[in-house]
């Protein structure tokens, strides 16, 4: 058990034996074969592993879009393993949020709007200091009233991140979130991302395959072939490079 | 090439039939209903050929004369001319009749002395050997209550004594199209002229010479006949006459395609929807045929086979499902006397316009998808931002349209016209259906705030609705036009009953009049009368004959007196003011020749005398009984004290069905051959009936217009879910429930679907009243514009609610998808 012994530490999101399997007999995938993994509150973790380590599978899992075939995930304290889809959904919008690659925003809103879609949904008040202080700090309070064709990549994520952060979730989920960026733009957002982990005690877990990426992590967490394939510790982006290397070979 | 293309559309058909269903459905409906708009008005045509040229039967000219000189000069000479192996006169006169249990009028015709001209047989009986013997058809001694051996009395013809007949034989004219719509009876020649020397005119009809024809003996008699007579072949009189007839009949077949011309519009509308779907559901597969090196050209003829090869089938199938249907439209409306005729050439044109139709209709969606790179065809839809520039020539010409089409109206109106408004309704409606673009995104925009009333799923659909303006158009657009026409059917009828409603309380006093002509009624007969179902309260007048007023002693002849009791009065709309114990209203007639209104009337019956003046007010422009005076029970008291009742009048309950209390009021004076019933609701009964079932047939029609359009949203949030696939994950990532999902949807349909109707609504309420407006004027007629507002708000509810139950599928399919799955089709 990787929590073990950190008494005072409280965990955010784990996972505990988590096997996914797509298909059925001979065509059948084990995407997830076992997984234990912890995530403790306002840690920053990065998940990596080559394509088709299972590293998506497994953010959708804990993320709750998704359903093991075997084990348990926590959120918060909360088992979800077995919630049916209302549920579910609503844990997404009330304790989770998301940050994706590409296509994080509706359309039809306008930015502030998009922030705000999680509390409507929720039919939650909006906590307004809360608000201008996430778009003051991510730079976008002149672009609220733009709607998302109007924004930059980079305005869109930092956008999406408002938004995930507007409700106070337990866990971010960022899936690949500057995959889409160039590299100056994707480095000033996953700086944010660890100045709100340290600042705010905000929890993250990142799935990315970018080392570059991983080593703003405070820990990255290794994937292959739907198994856990070790860790790193405040790694730097050397440390991510000669492990995926090895993990590659 | 061309051999490949239709291949493979056969294997994208026989693959996926089922996207195929709702084009299919939409071309039958559109076809069909051209399909049966024809059958049933080639059926109706030839059945009213056929009935129209029974009379002329076995005869090759038919002359008729222009003036009026003498018939049997007109025949000697007709008889003389050269190629004239035979002739006859077929005089007919109208002569009143009486019989021991009816009375009324009855067609006399002649029977043609030869054989070859008889059109018709005898049922039973005999051909009249005499003068004063007749035979009659068989609707006529049904509804007469005659038999053979029956005898009745034959008024002569101005003032010339009557004369009695019996009947001897039943006549079968069920050829003609003039059977059972009045009473027929023939007669020899001889007869008639005796009974109406004067006004038994009639065609003549002549026989060729063999070696002569028609042709021929037509010029010859034109050129050696009497003057003043117009010869013509018999076919070309059965054509005149169809001509004069049919005048109704070809407005009803335009009237008709003017339906099916909706309809099909609708239908073109849903099958470019639908192929837009179904070309973005294969976008993958056409990319990869063009990232494999096919041409568009190649693509889009694939696209456009398949086009042809579902047309085709839809149409086919239309055109036999209209064929039946026309047929079953004119077996249940009795129009199919000459039996059903299939209108070859149109139908096959038809079958061949729906197939180049629903290419054509396909055209453009497919010319859209060929567009597209075909990398780019490979990544993910995205439903990028539509430009919102409106053409400024589809504008100009949207604005030219509806301007000009609105001065028509106007002009109808003023004029007025019926023609007029027709034109400008047509030329104003395609102006506003173009312009539906340009306003029905800031009207959705206005509207979709109804939609904050479901919270956030409400909202997002509000935004939804309006974000792809060109295909909110035309979707909305097939359910303004099926919409606003019903409710312009709906206003326009119901506008025509008030003022029809109007018009008759104006002519008649009373809703009912039982008369006895003179004789009195049955004590009872008041009583008798207020029982009956729908009549709300009756009364008797009594009355008596006058034996004279004043100077005018032959006016009098046959005229009686009435007295309104108090509950008589009560079934009067409205008592006239001016009816007091010393005043007296009298038939309209009569103040045009014998009297004015003022002057002092001497009335004598056979009891009394009194004097009465003339009151200002007429009693309704109709009367009751064209010969009765009236006045007050009172002074009706002081001028004969023991009057019997001579009539009953009655007030119909508001909103009681007309024909039901007209027919059990025919039933309850049917043994009394003398009572007649008069007033406004027989006459309401038979308008309303008429217009009534016009209203109903008319909308069932459009209703076909509205179903295609319902389809059509159907098809339309089909397409915005798949192209919004990744949009709803993101919504479901974020924690919107799958049923905040399909209440999104439901609401984008609702809200298209009310702003549709809405439109159609408002703008088919403008039309309908211009319509009445200008139809009115032009006969002449007041009229009263009356709104059916719970009918309107019916139609909204009824588009409404059918567009929810289309947004079920497109929604259950939208639902299902998990989050995951969608996010992973990046």
């Amino acid at each position: 058990m990787p929590s073990t012994g950190q008494v005072l530490v409280r965990s955010a999101c784990s996972a505990t034996n988590l096997t996914k399997v797509y298909g059925r007999g001979e065509t059948a995938v084990r995407a997830l074969d076992g997984v234990s993994v912890d995530f403790t509150a306002g840690s920053f973790t990065a998940i990596m592993g080559p394509s088709g380590s299972g590293k998506s599978t497994l953010m959708h899992c804990l993320a709750g879009l998704d359903t093991a075939t075997h084990g348990t995930v926590t959120v918060g304290g909360t088992e979800i393993t077995g919630l049916d889809d209302r549920a579910l959904t609503t844990l997404r919008r009330d304790r989770v949020g998301f940050v994706f690659q590409s296509f994080n925003l509706l359309p039809t809103l306008t930015a502030e709007q998009n922030i705000l879609l999680p509390l409507e949904l929720a039919g939650r008040r909006v906590d307004r200091d809360l608000f201008d202080a996430l778009t003051g700090s991510l730079g976008i309070t002149d672009r609220l009233r733009h709607r998302p064709s109007e924004l930059s990549g980079g305005q869109q994520q930092r956008v999406a991140i408002a938004r995930s952060l507007i409700t106070g979730p337990q866990v971010i989920f960022a899936d690949e979130p500057t995959g889409a960026l160039d590299s100056r733009t994707g480095q000033s957002l996953l700086r944010y991302l660890r100045s709100s982990s340290r600042e705010s005690g905000q929890t993250i877990v990142m799935v990315t395959h970018d080392p570059i990426a991983a080593s703003y992590a405070d820990r990255v967490v290794l994937l292959a072939d739907g198994r856990l394939a070790g860790e790193l510790i405040e790694p730097s982006t050397d440390d991510v490079l000669a492990v995926m290397r090895k993990l590659g070979s | 090439m061309r051999s490949r293309s239709f291949a493979a559309a056969w294997t994208q058909l026989t693959s996926y039939p089922t996207r195929m269903v709702a084009v299919i459905l939409a071309i039958v409906l559109g076809v069909g209903f051209v399909a049966a708009t024809l059958v049933f008005g080639a059926t109706y045509q030839a059945g009213l050929g056929a009935a129209i040229s029974a009379r002329y039967v076995g005869a090759d000219v038919v002359v008729t004369q222009d003036g009026t000189a003498d018939q049997q000069a007109l025949l000697d000479q007709v008889r003389a001319v050269p190629g004239v192996a035979y002739a006859e006169a077929q005089p007919q006169t109208w002569p009143s009749f009486s019989a021991p249990e009816a009375h009324g009028t009855l067609r006399l015709d002649a029977i043609p002395g030869d054989p070859r001209l008889r059109w018709f047989d005898l049922t039973a009986g005999q051909w009249p050997g005499s003068t004063d013997q007749i035979v009659i058809d068989d609707a006529t001694a049904n509804s007469a209550n005659l038999q053979i051996g029956s005898s009745l009395t034959l008024a002569g013809y101005d003032g010339l004594p009557p004369t009695s007949v019996s009947v001897v034989g039943i006549a079968d004219t069920s050829s003609s199209a003039f059977s059972g719509a009045q009473n027929q009876a023939f007669a020899s020649a001889s007869l008639i002229t005796k009974l109406a020397p004067s006004d038994a005119f009639g065609p003549i009809v002549a026989i060729s010479e063999p070696g002569t024809s028609a042709e021929q003996l037509r010029d010859s008699i034109t050129a050696n006949g009497p003057p003043g007579v117009t010869a013509l072949t018999s076919a070309d009189q059965i054509a005149k006459n169809l001509a004069e007839i049919t005048g109704g009949a070809t407005v009803l077949t335009i009237v008709l395609l003017g339906f099916a011309i909706t309809a099909v519009a609708a239908s073109g509308i849903v099958i470019a929807n639908t192929f837009t779907i179904l070309l973005t559901q294969r976008r993958r597969h056409i990319a990869l045929t063009r990232c494999i090196g096919g041409s568009r050209g190649q693509v889009r003829r694939e696209v456009l086979a398949e086009a042809g090869l579902v047309g085709a089938v839809g149409s086919a199938i239309g055109v036999v499902v209209g064929i039946g249907i026309g047929f079953a439209g004119a077996a249940v409306t009795g129009l199919d006397v000459a039996g059903p005729v299939v209108p070859w050439l149109p139908l096959v044109l038809t079958g061949v316009g729906g197939v180049a139709f629903t290419a054509l209709a396909a055209y453009a969606p497919a010319s859209r998808a060929m567009r597209v790179a075909p990398l780019a065809a490979l990544q993910p839809v995205s439903d990028a931002a539509e430009l919102r520039r409106s053409s400024v020539l589809r504008l100009s010409i949207a604005g030219a349209l509806t301007v000009s089409g609105l001065l028509l109206l106007g002009a109808a109106v003023m004029v007025p016209s019926l023609l007029i408004a027709m034109a400008g309704g047509l030329l104003s409606a395609c102006g506003i259906l173009l312009l539906t673009r340009t306003f029905l995104p800031a009207t959705l925009r206005l509207v979709g705030r109804i939609g904050g009333v479901f919270g956030p799923p409400g909202r997002l659909a509000a935004a939804n609705a309006h974000r792809n303006p060109g295909r909110a158009a035309a979707t909305t657009v097939a359910l303004m036009l099926g919409v606003g026409l019903i409710v312009t059917l709906q206003v326009g009828a119901s506008s025509a009953q008030a003022s029809l409603d109007r018009s008759f309380a104006q002519r008649y006093p009373v809703d009912v009049a039982i008369d006895g002509s003179g004789s009195p009624v049955s004590p009872g007969l008041a009583d008798a009368v207020a029982q009956v179902d729908g009549i709300r309260l009756s009364g008797e007048l009594r009355g008596t004959a006058i034996a004279g007023f004043g100077a005018a002693e032959g006016a009098a002849q046959g005229m009686t007196i009435l007295g309104v009791s108090d509950r008589a009065a009560a079934a009067l709309a409205a008592m006239p003011a001016d009816l007091s114990d010393h005043t007296l209203i009298v038939p309209s007639y009569l103040l045009s020749s014998e009297l004015a209104i003022g002057d002092r009337v001497p009335i004598q019956t056979s009891t009394g005398s009194g004097d009465l003046t003339v009151a200002a007010g007429v009693l309704g422009q109709q009367g009751i009984n064209g010969d009765s005076l009236i006045t007050t029970e009172a002074a009706l008291q002081s001028l004969a004290p023991d009057a019997p009742p001579l009539a009953v009048w009655a007030a119909v309950e508001p909103g009681a069905d007309l024909e039901e209390v007209t027919a059990s009021l025919n039933r309850l004076i049917a043994a009394e051959p003398e009572l007649s019933l008069g007033g406004s609701a027989p006459e309401r009964a038979a308008v309303s009936s008429a217009l009534g079932t016009i209203i109903t047939l008319a909308t069932a029609l459009l209703a076909v217009a509205v179903i295609i359009a319902i389809v059509g949203i159907g098809n339309t949030l089909g397409l915005s879910v798949i192209e919004r696939t990744r949009e709803s994950a993101l919504l479901r990532a974020l924690g919107l429930h799958r049923r905040q999902l399909r209440l999104m949807l439901a609401v984008e349909a609702a809200l298209l679907a009310g702003v549709g109707a809405a439109v159609g609504v408002l703008a088919g309420i403008g039309y309908g009243w211009i319509g009445v407006a200008s139809a009115f004027g032009e006969a002449g007629e007041t009229m009263v514009i009356d709104i059916p507002w719970g009918q309107l708000g019916l139609v909204l509810l009824l588009a409404v609610v059918a567009a929810l139950l289309a947004s079920v599928l497109p929604a259950r399919r939208a639902a299902k998808a998990t989050p995951t799955q969608a996010l992973a089709e990046v």
